[in-house]
């Protein structure tokens, strides 16, 4: 009966769903050797090369775009930590300013995946069994068929959207992957007994999708969305090797690895340095997906 | 028989489905932008009437349902238009330059193949080196193509001479670089999900038995613990067949390999989207195909699967 139905405030919500000294601390706490060392791997990679990017500490410091002629070629060391490249202009402001943009793109192209992937995954797997639900996954289906990077490539080929407009396309048809994962976590997590006790003392079922079932489901679609990052990082290189990535003088990751290619007899740390932060960047994105798969409560993993 | 006639019957038209699905969207996807290729080709400085003439020739002033009824019946014949420079056929380019990106993608699957099995078998037969199976599966985490990047230009540093050449006119049994190349992600995906089934099967009484018997190492492995493992293996292949396919691509520009990597570099060059179109269809139907004919292998070959279904 509706009067004798729990209240909405008595009831625990999606962290108490998974047990009752289920809360992240624990999680972390009992995380095994290994997960521990992804964890510590993502978060030194995050404090290395993001942090000063994000908080724009480059800027301040570091000029991307200051030639000086008269520097060029310099060899790492001194001064010039990673060296200079053609024009005198430092390789670690030009990294970390290309670290900035590639991420701001990469950014743009994971919240719009998972935004996308929550919703019509959540949906697919309420209206599981329904015509709706086919259709979806006909949709995913078709969507997997057809690899970001083509999609990419034809995107900037014909639109030429700039790295963020052609990364926001994209997030627009990365969706699949954590659409599918949501929708399979909806799928078992409705017909789990703290699910059926509440719909049967009386929750509505925006309460039971609010609370309970969408808090619990992103987490395996965020794990695959960070395990996305470095497919993503390997479309921006990909966009600069066929030209269609930012142009000079705009540093971005594979724009700086495709520049240094050019010098690789003469000038070597050109093509090291960006292969290295890519590596790292890509690595640290890695662990921390990992991480939070095996951190996060789910029952699906990607 | 019957069972099996209509699930495969069901399987071919979702296929089939998917395969419209996907002309439409390489169709539509160019008829989304604004982007006009006539002014595009031409360039800003063109007069409107040279650019409504070419428009014209290139068929782009008809209606949008008849340019794409059009397109689905030169499809039905392998037709997939003429490119927008040279007014060459688009099918015939592609099937050029197909069958180089399908031979070093094939030999980068065999290669993965039968590396992924050397190491499992040293590792089984030699306590001491188990750790190399583990190490290679966590090369996993490096994407396809970023793998192939970085093993390009790794390559590159270590001998400049072999890689990142510009002559392009090699021979074609001188593609054993970019194969080796190709092949680091597909041995460490075949590699981990074979780690995860050894490990299970060696807890199954079946292996303990056996292994108490006194049989050879060489024999516990290929009967007792591959041969379970034999579908997942051959299914993590065949599902990552696609990526590898694009991983080809990206390889080929690094070391000016005339594939349809090189050929999609030219169309994007040209803004030529005949050509971009016809290398998306071609994508997404050798996927589907590859997708249909992994699930068919793997429901005849797992027992589980099939009954699963036919239950249904």
């Amino acid at each position: 009966m509706k009067s004798e139905a729990m209240s909405a405030s008595s009831i625990p919500t999606a962290a108490a769903a998974v047990g009752p000294n289920d809360s992240a601390v624990m999680r972390l706490t009992r995380l095994s050797p290994m997960a521990k060392l992804l964890l510590s791997l993502g978060a030194l990679v995050l404090t290395l090369v993001l942090l000063p990017t994000i908080l724009g500490i480059w800027s301040k410091a570091l000029d991307p775009y200051t030639m000086s002629l008269d520097h060029a070629f310099s060899r790492p060391g001194g001064r010039h930590l990673l060296g200079t490249d053609s024009f005198g202009r430092n390789v670690v402001a030009r990294l970390l300013a290309a670290a900035a943009l590639t991420l701001q793109a990469v950014t743009v192209a994971v919240i719009t995946s998972l935004w996308l992937g929550v919703v019509i995954g959540g949906l697919a797997g309420w209206f599981y069994g329904s015509v709706l639900d086919r259709c979806i996954g006909w949709v995913i289906s078709l969507i997997y068929t057809v690899p970001f990077y083509l999609i990419a490539v034809a995107v900037a080929a014909i639109a030429r959207p700039g790295l963020v407009g052609a990364f926001f396309i994209l997030g627009l048809l990365a969706w699949a992957a954590p659409a599918r994962l949501v929708r399979a976590e909806m799928i078992q997590l409705r017909h789990t007994q703290y699910v059926i006790a509440l719909r049967a003392a009386g929750q509505p079922n925006s309460f039971l999708v609010r609370r309970i079932l969408l808090p619990m489901a992103i987490a395996p679609a965020a794990v695959a969305v960070t395990l996305f990052v470095p497919e993503f990082i390997g479309v921006e290189i990909g966009l600069s090797f066929f030209g269609l990535g930012p142009q000079p003088p705009t540093p971005s990751l594979g724009r700086e690895l495709y520049y240094g290619l050019s010098f690789i007899g003469s000038a070597p740390w050109l093509v090291w340095a960006p292969a290295i932060t890519i590596l790292m960047v890509v690595l640290g994105f890695f662990a921390l997906g990992r991480f939070l798969g095996k951190a996060l409560p789910s029952r699906v993993q990607p | 028989m019957l069972a099996w006639l209509k699930r495969t019957t069901a399987d071919l038209l979702y296929a089939g489905s998917l395969i419209v699905g996907i002309v439409a969207i390489a169709f539509f996807f160019f008829q989304a932008f604004p982007t006009d290729p006539a002014r595009l080709a031409l360039g800003p400085g063109a007069g409107a009437e040279t650019v409504e003439r070419l428009r014209d020739g290139w068929g782009l002033n008809r209606p949008l349902g008849e340019r794409f009824i059009s397109y689905i019946g030169g499809l039905a014949r392998l037709d997939l238009g003429t490119t927008y420079r040279d007014n060459r056929s688009v099918s015939l380019q592609i099937g050029e330059k197909f069958a180089v990106t399908a031979s070093i993608g094939l030999r980068a699957s065999l290669l993965a193949l039968a590396a992924s099995y050397l190491i499992h078998l040293l590792a089984f037969c030699v306590p001491r080196l188990r750790f190399l199976a583990g190490g290679v599966a966590t090369m996993v985490a490096i994407p396809s193509f970023l793998a192939a990047i970085l093993g390009g230009i790794l390559v590159s540093i270590l001998a400049p001479g072999i890689a990142l050449s510009r002559t392009g006119d090699r021979v074609w049994n001188d593609y054993w670089l970019p194969v080796c190349i190709l092949a680091i992600y597909p041995v460490a995906l075949l590699t981990r999900v074979l780690v995860r089934k050894i490990d299970d099967g060696r807890r199954t009484l079946y292996f303990q038995a056996q292994a108490a018997a006194g049989f050879s190492n060489f024999h516990l492995f290929n009967r007792c613990l591959l041969r379970p493992a034999l579908v997942s293996w051959l299914a993590a292949l065949f599902n990552h067949l696609s990526l590898l396919f694009l991983a080809t691509m990206i390889v080929e520009i690094i070391f000016t390999i005339p594939g349809v990597g090189q050929l999609l570099a030219l169309a994007v060059q040209r803004s030529d989207f005949p050509l971009i179109q016809g290398i998306l269809v071609l994508n997404g139907v050798f996927f589907i195909v590859l997708h249909f004919l992994s699930e068919q292998v793997y429901k005849s070959l797992n027992p589980a699967v099939r009954a699963g279904r036919s239950s249904r």
